[in-house]
């Protein structure tokens, strides 16, 4: 934060969030429920909801969320903006709750291409060149049809050369990232359930924690070498890979009413907390109203090139 | 931009430093001065932060 304030940024707010950002519908009574500004009727999503929001309603350049099983990436999709998840590592935890996290990332949110493109300079990672054409593009569906073609149609569209891609590895990815969160959040929260003031949703989750085993924690473990280097295998044939950011349309605020039903929106982003890979969240259109959100991922520490990638495609869905 | 919308964003709202990007911050990011609550009325009467987070 100091580096961004002594690089021409100023620092507006502290902005709301998903209770200990343990929940994806970013409704929070006690801290506030942010107005989703372009889809007034859908969640924001969570967890980091305030800064998503703040962005989407311009009142700011940018923000800063966490991300440990896709709080970036969904509300980013939910709002209609973009969400950055970088290399997990690349920016400093150093002052975030909760303080250890084998998943969690800084990320950033914008409207605009351009200004993630600066903020990352302006944070000492090397931006990369404008993109004259997209890279060829691993193809994963693996969200509802009508989500699949038209992510389909628009990378189609901007000329990218597309390879289909399978990869049923997501959902053991996405379960040892569950269960990884679930004892993490444990270890760092349970503390807290002493005290008065947690709602009962959050402390229900939170002490579903308390029962993760060794035997479950080694083979998320597996899991995370296993599917990491899967990953890489894809990433040197093609240089990025396309999926869904949600597997289905942004819930209305009525609709996420059972948080624990809403969990499974988090199936195509939490795998990649779990590899590490960066991972970004670019709007590109509608469905029933609704917004649509295709996430592009890259190799460890190509972080500029998802921001170059995500610039070439939103010059071209103007 | 120094307006703000009915975003209903925020928990705190002030200005530190200058300059020709605005941004804000998930209040799970420690800002000196302020207290980091996440959200959460457990934490309501944490104190202010001493240090801010670091890149």
């Amino acid at each position: 934060m100091n580096t961004l304030l002594n690089q021409h940024c100023v620092l507006l707010g502290k902005t709301t969030l998903h209770e200990l950002a343990f929940g994806v519908t970013g409704i929070n009574p006690w801290s506030g429920t942010p107005l989703n500004s372009q889809y007034p009727a859908l969640i924001p999503g969570g967890s980091s909801s305030g800064s998503a929001a703040a962005v989407a309603a311009g009142d700011v350049d940018f923000s800063i969320g966490t991300d440990t099983g896709g709080s970036v990436r969904l509300p980013a999709a939910c709002c209609g903006i973009l969400g950055l998840k970088p290399t997990y590592g690349l920016l400093s935890r150093q002052g975030v709750m909760p303080a250890q996290s084998s998943l969690d990332c800084v990320g950033l949110f914008a409207r605009k291409a351009g200004v993630l493109r600066q903020v990352l300079s302006r944070l000492a990672i090397q931006p990369g060149n404008r993109l004259l054409t997209l890279p060829a593009i691993g193809v994963i569906s693996a969200a509802a049809p009508s989500i699949d073609a038209l992510i389909h149609q628009v990378l189609e569209q901007a000329g990218a050369a597309l390879h289909p891609v399978l990869l049923p590895e997501l959902d053991e990815a996405y379960l040892a990232g569950m269960t990884l969160i679930s004892h993490e959040n444990w270890q760092a929260f349970h503390p807290l359930l002493a005290l008065d003031g947690i709602s009962d949703d959050v402390a229900t989750r939170l002490r579903a924690g308390e029962t993760v085993s060794a035997a479950a924690l080694a083979q998320a473990e597996r899991v995370r070498q296993s599917f990491s280097a899967r990953l890489d295998t894809l990433l040197e044939r093609t240089p990025l890979l396309a999926l869904a950011t949600l597997p289905k349309l942004p819930p209305t605020l009525g609709e996420a009413r059972d948080p624990l039903s809403m969990v499974s929106l988090t199936k195509l982003v939490r795998p990649f907390n779990l590899s590490g890979h960066p991972a970004i969240s670019i709007p590109i259109g509608e469905i029933d109203g609704r917004p649509v959100a295709l996430q592009l991922v890259a190799n460890k520490g190509l972080d500029p090139l998802l921001v170059d990638a995500a610039e070439y495609l939103l010059a071209r869905l103007r | 931009m120094n307006h703000f919308s009915n975003s209903n964003a925020y928990v705190e709202k002030f200005a530190l430093g200058q300059g020709d990007l605005h941004f804000a911050v998930k209040d799970t990011l420690d800002v000196a001065g302020y207290a980091t609550q996440a959200g959460c009325r457990a934490l309501a009467s944490a104190s202010p932060a001493s240090t801010m987070h670091r890149w």
